[in-house]
């Protein structure tokens, strides 16, 4: 079963189009990343799963229903933390936390602290005197409270210290072994590889790339290093590019599709050394986004 | 699936409630006080008999705050009282509403709501129980204050309900606001904007006789509809409910079309750059107030020009008995004769006590508005010293007071001797508003003296010492006080019972020079203590 599902989903402010056709497709169970650039429309699409938005044209469901008609009923099953948490000044973090997960039913006390411990946030200080990190803590010990379906997360970890981005992973598996979907929404790359099954890419209100993590390296470019017995020069190969030499050792990336090749032209040659790197997701966004025109060669 | 937009309406109630444990009470006593203060106040009189029917005869008090109804102790409690009373009201409920609506959403809080099973209604519904509750209860109040002090239980309770039916319909307004603008101060500028309007019907209402269709539209007059203590129309508060209800009404029409966040009113967009005269924070504090400013000047000459205009229709006549009142306000008024005496007290009102105290409070509370929400860091953290910073907006603020004063004085002045072909009055008109510039530089001083060093509760005190000065005013004015206690407040020194060719320019320049001190002490305050 899908959790989310869109198709040629659109929305406009006015004449300017924030979602341009986005098909997304998140399964029941799975981590689901979904990156991009400042301003690709990733905060418009979760709004828009999240009823606050409404959508101006194509199909969206969330958990079989319709995000805006059936918000209540939804929002049941989910939990959601924004990207930019502003809390009431005068109430306390664990005033906060508790009023927010009453609105979901009731508050398991054990869980709440055990939360707080692993977060160690201090829940007596009024929201006004945190910093966004903590501000980001009450809502993300708010969000894990509540038992759901599917977490909704918008750029959860920016305001988090190394060493809470790792509790923040924790609570992600957990979530992942008790069978939850998890939608999140992300800047930081490593945490999307560290955590997502499935991967979806962003751009100008589209999705330009989606699938596992083996999928889109399989897509793009992988980076050898060789060192040969034999002198040859590898910038002719076709299907090559970036290469360089250092210390007798070539270094270059090749794509997918002409991998076999190349290996059958350098086995001859004779390997005393060999390291493939798959592409980090690092790379694969930037060669998605590091032109002007959109990324053309990916395909 | 049944929607039910109203999931979790009781528990943000409740939130709300925790959240407004100051605000809420405020606004819920003031108008028992009001009305308390009104009861000992005519109480306290030494014969309140001839006081009502002396005010009652002269044409100036008449045409600005309405004959008293019924002529008797009653009515001249709710004649100010209640006027009084439903500005807390009005304001407070809108407020409320627009605190716990367009404040929440423009600050983003609301999506961890909306985030939540909470339906699309509920927080607007929510808002309005409360503020709903909160100016019944305001009006229940001020019930068992009346009831208290003897007065007739129907009576009573028909001004309570008008009163609370003033914060119902200003429930509502604030609620639509809410729609229509996408940040909270826009909605609460237009609350002011529609009280303003509510003001002009009032005073034409008043100037009318009292009983015209024109006090339907200015909720601060309902008591003239309802009769309290006298026929005790009650039938028409239901009136009103429905009236109220309109605006509500509207406000969950527009809100279940709209996105969340969103306006009615769209933002086009800006520049790709600053102006290269944009460079300094004297011009910044300009860009932000001159909105704010723009809209005080244009109220101004609108209220001023029509209140001019309305001038001539006030009688000159003088009742004999009036005449011969002992208190130094009476006299003064017959001294400057009802037009005079009308079109002065407009200009202190709204020049001065009512309006400008309003303005130069609120602009210099910007300040703190920049400090709290860390904009002031971004410009401190630049070669920029606080002293520059501080004297930038407070620069804006005497500048801008001073031309709203002066637009107020040009459109009173002209609507005046438009309409009675009279241009003498223009000058005389023009000298009363610029000779309140003074003390609301004063008011701009002691609000910069409070900020730089107190900024936590500078503004509470601010509003506070406004309150009081107000309160000397009423004191005075019924002769419980005389004029040395005056004196000791800004107010006197531009006094509209000063005839403006007897103002004596002295005080005024004093006036300008404490400003002047108290800015620059506020100023030491502010460089002396931690931001934030």
């Amino acid at each position: 079963m899908n959790v989310i599902e869109t198709r040629e989903l659109t929305k406009y402010f006015g004449r300017q189009a924030a979602l341009k056709g986005l098909d997304l497709t998140v399964k029941q169970g799975e981590v689901y990343g979904f990156i991009g650039p400042n301003g690709a429309g990733k905060t418009t699409t979760i709004r828009i799963l999240l009823g606050m938005l409404r959508k101006s044209g194509g199909d969206v469901k969330l958990l079989g229903g319709d995000p805006w008609q059936d918000a209540v009923a939804l929002h049941k099953r989910l939990a959601y933390v924004p990207g930019d948490v502003t809390l009431w000044p005068n109430l306390t973090g664990g005033e906060v936390i508790d009023f927010l997960g009453s609105l979901h039913g009731k508050v398991n006390p054990s869980r709440r602290k055990e939360l707080l411990d692993r977060f160690q946030l201090d829940p007596k200080k009024k929201c006004r005197d945190y910093s966004k990190g903590n501000r980001q803590k009450v809502a993300l010990i708010a969000a894990f409270l509540s038992d759901v379906e599917l977490l909704i997360l918008d750029e959860p970890t920016s305001g988090l210290d190394p060493l809470m981005e790792l509790t923040f992973q924790e609570c992600i598996f957990e979530a992942k072994k008790q069978g939850k979907t998890v939608f999140l929404s992300s800047h930081i790359l490593a945490e999307v590889e560290a955590l997502c099954d499935r991967v979806g890419i962003i751009r100008q209100g589209k999705i330009v790339e989606s699938g596992t993590l083996e999928e889109l390296r399989h897509l793009t470019r992988t980076t050898v290093t060789v060192e040969l017995v034999k002198p040859m020069n590898l910038t002719l190969l076709q299907g090559v590019y970036d290469v360089s030499q250092k210390e007798g050792k070539w270094r270059f990336s090749v794509d997918a599709n002409a991998m076999e090749t190349v290996m059958n032209v350098l086995a001859p040659m004779g390997i005393k050394f060999l390291t493939a790197e798959p592409p980090t997701l690092e790379e694969l966004f930037i060669r998605h986004y590091g032109d002007k025109l959109g990324g053309k060669e990916s395909k | 699936m049944r929607v039910n937009h109203f999931a979790g309406t009781g528990k943000l109630l409740k939130l709300y409630l925790r959240r407004d444990k100051i605000i809420l009470p405020i606004w819920i006593l003031l108008p028992m006080l009001a009305i308390s203060g009104q009861i000992s106040f005519v109480k306290a009189m030494p014969d309140w008999q001839m006081f009502i029917n002396e005010l009652s005869a002269s044409p100036i008090t008449s045409a600005i705050l309405g004959p008293i109804v019924p002529l008797s102790i009653e009515g001249a409690i709710l004649w100010r009282g209640l006027v009084q009373a439903s500005i807390a009201v009005m304001f407070g409920a809108a407020f409320t509403v627009i605190r716990h609506t367009r404040t929440e959403e423009a600050s983003g809080r609301i999506e961890l709501v909306f985030g939540r099973p909470v339906g699309r209604y509920a927080n607007l519904t929510a808002a309005l129980i409360l503020t709903f509750g909160g100016s019944m209860l305001a009006g229940l109040l001020s019930v068992a204050a009346l009831i208290g002090n003897g007065f007739a239980i129907t009576g009573s309770l028909v001004a309570g309900l008008t009163l609370a039916a003033s914060g119902f319909v200003f429930a509502g307004i604030g609620g639509l606001c809410s729609q229509i603008f996408e940040h909270s101060g826009s909605a609460r500028g237009c609350i002011f904007g529609v009280y303003m309007l509510t003001m002009v019907a009032m005073v034409i209402n008043n100037i009318g006789g009292g009983a015209t269709y024109w006090a339907w539209l200015a909720p601060e007059s309902w008591f003239r509809i309802t009769l309290p203590f006298e026929e005790n129309h009650v039938w028409k508060f239901l009136v009103f409910v429905v009236l109220s209800a309109l605006p509500m009404i509207f406000s969950y029409m527009l809100l279940i079309r709209r996105d969340m966040g969103a306006g009615l009113i769209t933002h086009k967009e800006g520049t790709d750059s600053a102006s290269p005269n944009f460079n300094s924070p004297m011009v910044l504090a300009w860009w932000q107030q001159k909105g704010s400013i723009l809209a005080w000047a244009i109220g101004m000459a609108f209220l001023g020009g029509i209140m001019g205009m309305g001038t001539p229709n006030v009688s000159e006549a003088i009742s004999f008995s009036f005449a011969h009142m002992d208190t130094e306000w009476a006299s003064a008024i017959v001294k400057l004769g009802n037009q005079e005496g009308f079109m002065a007290i407009l200009i202190y009102m709204l020049g001065l006590m009512g309006g400008l105290s309003v303005f130069a409070i609120t602009v210099v509370q910007r300040l703190r508005r920049e400090e709290k929400e860390h904009y002031a860091e971004m410009v401190l953290s630049r070669p920029v010293s606080r002293s520059n910073w501080m004297v930038s907006y407070l620069a804006v603020a005497f500048a801008g007071s001073a031309l709203i004063l002066l637009v107020l004085g040009l459109a009173s002045g002209l609507g005046w001797s438009v309409a009675s072909g009279e241009f003498s009055h223009f000058l005389r008109v023009l000298g009363m508003s610029l000779s309140k510039i003074p003390p609301v530089w004063t008011i701009i001083g002691i609000a910069a003296l409070l900020y730089g060093w107190i900024p936590r509760i500078g503004s509470i005190l601010n509003w506070l010492i406004l309150g009081i000065f107000i309160f000397i005013e009423m004191l005075w004015e019924v002769g419980i006080v005389g004029w040395s206690a005056m004196q000791w407040t800004y107010f006197a020194y531009a006094h509209y019972s000063i005839p403006i060719h007897e103002l004596s320019i002295v005080p005024l320049i004093v006036l300008t020079v404490i400003a002047a001190a108290l800015t620059w002490l506020g100023v030491i305050g502010f460089k002396r203590r931690s931001i934030g």
